[in-house]
């Protein structure tokens, strides 16, 4: 039976409007839905949107059984939600119209619309919420209600002056509603038009702060006994679409919001910009608390985190069910992808020793010495013939042969580990083996993915006539199904990150340049693939990532913001400093490493950064090289000597 | 003779579509609005003429180096005195990328006698950006009395099939709501953007990764003004439509010089979607899928047209193909 496969959305979103919200365990959850404000934080894909969807209005109250809460849990899952969230997701073209808008008339000015325009949607947001709810909920029509006072109230609030005060269709909230939605669709109507500030002047009231939407929150606790204990929540979705002044309007909001109100917004990790207000002043570190979906920010933690498990396996499932309604109980991600791989196993599985006389020869050599006993590992192997010593002690390398439990010991310790990965790159990269793509298994998916869902989906699209197979035999008593073969999963590992590759774009940076974001991370790619070089695998491991300890001039930052939107890049920001790596999903495409992009960066003055990314080719190829030589240069000698470019 | 193709009625436009080799137009206007552009396909609006069938006109022309445009405005003034009444309106050397400006410019200069009941305007698409068609487009039917307008669109014959030459623009700057186009949409809501895929493929890809819209619809052109242009469109768009996973089966192919066909399948999108979803439509195909773009978005005010501004237009020259179409918008 031919199904369709469940896996062909990559959109995370996906699951939010039409399929299950899965709430995973998480301990902050009851902090969360509190009256704190909250910045959730996490790369394309990674769940922010669905946090935010589970506090709207719409699934906490109205549609209740898209929510499916983790075990621990169960308690939320019956109770009456105690918060009326509305959402807004900001919109990316609202970048350019809103910017243009501040370009002709002040930001001043663009701040006080912007703040206006905000207090209006919300306000609309949360009479179509109580509208929506009394139409949902007989008891929230009861003798208590004073619907009528409530309207006469929030017309005051939000159309002080008389004169200008609209009159109602009738005096519903619905028509309500509509009022304050034509204000805000006015507003912005005005500002795609470039209409002037003085004619906008002209039929608003300017807010200041977010003190008309408290003020509504409050009338509508107190004009209903049902909803008194009521808190609110302005949800903002992608406030990395705003511009800094933009996100200044937010951040005032925040900073300025009380009883019963609560903001909760989100960012794409690291291009939350500002945490200034209007007024100048920071954003203390209490009044917007941040909550990292990738795990402290450190992406080497990621396929540790169990709570990017819980997610991933979920999703999975929903999906998976989907178009097997029959399978009842959950695959296990780890048992069909496999948890972890052996890398010299999945190299040697994708190697034809044929393909080159040359590493026939070492191949060949290789497997007598494996026959002997002295080595379990090609790399192992690669590594002693090519005197790369490991080990501080100059004599661990004869320690092989005349001690084989301290050799095996030191062989399987961390370090080894860690430069196996990269001595493989090195081979491939001697023997002119062309792309072998050695990554595979469900924590390496987690790796390379950086917690991103989408990229995690595409894999499992690539995957789906193995993952539907499996599930077949899952489901058959007679049959037992066999984790993936780990070379298939290589090949669609490989092929979602050729893909990212080709989705980088290429147009011209600059007039007269062929810069693009694409040959920006070429160049960054030769460079990090020159530190898997057998002369840097002697002195220390490689090198994914530069570090730029100075604040970056903003038209070098907006580029690397828009090489992150396309997912090339991941960028650690902590105070000036900057660390950039590209991102691990273009691992396989580049034949890079895959361990973590941040450890050892390179320091890099904003000078040859500038060059390397925007210079042309020539002086590009010659930052290059004088990196290359300058670390490599100041590594000579003992492995952890004259490391002082190198974190 | 003028093949009558296609025909929309509603209650606040009708339009009809005519199809053509070789016919004249024996209608007058009361104005004529021309843009001055590059290739010579831009000219071939005087040959349906045969005299002065304009009252007035305005001409249109962007800041240029270029000495075929210097030629071909000559030319566009050559062709008013022999086809218009009264000296042509000329708003000349102007920025391209100044749309909300330029438009303002335009309108000003409309005569008001071009503005009386069934006053009847002229305009030739071919050759003009699509932001400035439609943009102008809703501003007319927003005017009382809102004139009947009559829309020439050549098809174009290209002069290479090398790649640079199918690329109408460069780079891009940013991402705009057409002027009057910015709709009223619900921001809780999520977004489905429809693309009228063109040849340029980055533009689309940009477009999602930027927007990362929640649903989306791609509409290719087919026929095109020339046989495989589909097959071109799909090649360029490769990454994109990979990057969306739209599944093949659901592509809409949809006429090059039919507006009407456009506007019906964006209709069908809008109905089945519009209390789900907020709409945005994305025009980067050929003129008569924007034009009609721009007419369904006068027919829904509370739908979204977007445009990319590209760092610069490329001029190429595109000969006059073998059909005239003409739109009558009433």
């Amino acid at each position: 039976m031919k199904r369709t496969n469940p896996f062909i959305d990559h959109r995370r979103e996906q699951e939010n409007y039409f399929s299950p919200i899965y709430i995973s365990q998480n301990e902050d959850f009851a902090s969360w839905t509190s009256l704190k404000n909250y910045l959730f934080v996490g790369l394309r894909g990674s769940g922010k949107t669905s946090i935010l969807n589970v506090f709207n209005y719409e699934l906490a109250w109205l549609n209740r059984s898209s929510l499916i809460y983790h075990k621990d849990l169960e308690q939320y899952t019956n109770i009456e939600p105690q918060y009326i969230g509305v959402i807004y997701k900001a919109e990316r073209q609202e970048k350019s119209n809103w910017q243009e808008w501040e370009n002709a008339y002040g930001k001043s000015n663009a701040q006080k619309v912007y703040i206006t325009y905000l207090n209006y949607y919300f306000c609309a947001k949360f009479v179509e919420a109580l509208h929506c709810l009394k139409s949902r909920f007989k008891k929230l029509n009861n003798e208590a209600d004073n619907e009528i006072k409530l309207i006469d109230e929030i017309l005051i609030e939000t159309f002080p002056f008389k004169s200008t005060r609209p009159r109602l269709a009738d005096y519903s909230l619905s028509a309500l509603k509509y009022k304050l939605t034509e204000i805000h669709n006015q507003i912005r109507q005005s500002i795609t038009s470039l209409e002037s500030f003085e004619s906008i002047k002209k039929y608003i009231n300017f807010a200041e702060g977010s003190e008309m939407i408290i003020n509504i929150c409050k009338h509508i606790n107190s004009n209903n006994l049902e909803l008194s204990d009521k808190i609110f929540f302005a949800l903002i979705d992608d406030v990395n679409r705003l511009t800094d002044w933009q996100l200044e309007c937010v951040n005032s909001l925040i900073s300025n919001s009380q009883t019963p109100l609560s903001f909760k917004i989100s960012s794409v990790f690291g291009l939350y910009q500002t945490k200034n207000k209007i007024d100048g002043r920071a954003l203390g570190d209490r009044d917007l608390l941040t909550y990292s979906l990738n795990t402290d920010a450190d992406f080497t933690k990621i396929s540790k985190s169990l709570n990017l498990d819980d997610i991933l396996q979920a999703i999975f499932n929903i999906r998976l069910k989907k178009v097997f309604p029959d399978l009842e109980s959950d695959i296990s991600l780890n048992e069909i992808l496999g948890e972890n791989f052996d890398i010299d196993n999945l190299f040697e599985k994708m190697t034809s020793p044929s393909e080159n006389p040359d590493f026939k020869k070492f191949h060949t050599s290789y497997k007598g010495e494996r026959e002997k006993g002295y080595y379990k590992y090609i790399t192992d192997y690669w590594l002693d013939i090519n005197n790369v010593a490991i080990d501080k002690d100059p004599k661990a390398s004869k320690l092989k042969k005349s001690d084989p439990i301290l050799y095996t010991r030191k062989r399987e310790s961390e370090v080894y580990k860690k430069r196996r990965q990269t001595t493989i790159f090195s081979i491939i990269d001697e023997y002119n083996l062309g792309k072998k793509l050695p990554f595979s298994s469900f924590n390496y998916i987690k790796h390379i993915t950086c917690g991103s869902v989408s990229e995690f989906l595409r894999i499992c699209e690539k995957l789906w006539p193995e993952i539907e197979q499996y599930v077949e035999k899952s489901i058959d008593a007679r049959k037992t199904p066999t984790p993936i073969d780990v070379l298939k999963q290589a090949i669609a590992i490989r092929s979602v990150s050729d893909r990212v590759y080709d989705g980088i774009d290429d147009k011209g940076l600059r007039d007269n340049s062929n810069v693009s974001c694409k040959i920006i991370c070429d160049r960054l790619s030769i460079l990090f693939n020159k530190f898997i070089k057998l002369d840097s695998i002697r002195k220390t491991t490689e090198c994914l990532s530069l570090k730029i300890n100075e604040k970056l001039p903003s038209d070098l930052e907006n580029i690397i913001e828009d090489i992150i939107l396309f997912e090339a890049f991941i960028k650690l920001k902590e105070g000036d400093t900057f660390k950039i790596g590209l991102h691990p999903i273009l691992s396989p495409h580049f034949n890079l490493p895959y361990r973590s992009p941040f450890y050892y960066s390179y320091t890099i003055t904003v000078e040859l950064f500038r060059i390397l990314l925007l210079g042309d080719d020539s002086e590009a190829k010659r930052v290059i090289e004088r990196i290359y030589n300058e670390r490599v240069g100041s590594l000579s000698g003992d492995l952890f000597n004259g490391l002082s470019n190198v974190e | 003779m003028w093949n009558k193709i296609d025909e929309l009625k509603s209650s606040s436009m009708n339009i009809e579509v005519y199809k053509s080799e070789d016919s004249i137009i024996e209608e007058e206007y009361d104005l004529a609005i021309i843009f001055n552009s590059f290739d010579s396909r831009s000219l071939e609006y005087a040959k349906l003429f045969e005299k002065k069938v304009f009252k007035n006109a305005i001409i249109i022309s962007f800041q240029s180096d270029k000495k075929q445009k210097k030629d071909n405005l000559i030319q566009h003034q050559k062709n008013m005195g022999i086809l218009c009444e009264n000296d042509p309106i000329i708003i000349s050397d102007i920025d391209i990328f100044d749309y909300q400006n330029n438009l303002s410019k335009i309108l000003v200069q409309i005569p008001i006698e071009a503005l009386q009941i069934n006053s009847k305007w002229f305009m030739d698409i071919s050759g003009v950006p699509i932001i400035y068609t439609i943009s102008l487009l809703k501003q007319i039917k927003r005017v009382f009395p809102s004139p009947i307008l009559h829309c020439t669109n050549f098809s174009g014959e290209y002069v290479s099939d090398a790649p640079s030459h199918n690329q109408f623009s460069e780079g891009y700057s940013r991402d705009i709501y057409i002027p009057n186009y910015a709709g009223s949409p619900d921001f809780s809501k999520p977004w489905k953007y429809v693309f009228l895929l063109g040849w340029e493929g980055t533009r689309s890809l940009s477009v999602l990764k930027k927007c990362e819209p929640d649903s989306i619809e791609i509409i290719i052109t087919k026929p095109g003004y020339k046989i495989g242009y589909e097959v071109e469109v799909l090649e360029n768009n490769k990454s994109f439509l990979l990057d969306c996973g739209a599944q093949e089966s659901n592509y809409i192919y949809v006429d090059a010089g039919n507006p009407l066909q456009i506007i019906r399948e964006i209709e069908t999108i809008y109905l089945k979607s519009k209390d789900v979803f907020n709409l945005c439509i994305v025009p980067l195909g050929v003129k008569p899928h924007g034009l009609g773009a721009g007419l369904f978005g006068c027919l829904n005010n509370d739908v979204s047209i977007m445009y990319q501004i590209p760092k610069r237009y490329k001029l190429h020259e595109v000969k006059r193909g073998q059909y005239i179409w003409l739109y009558k918008i009433n």
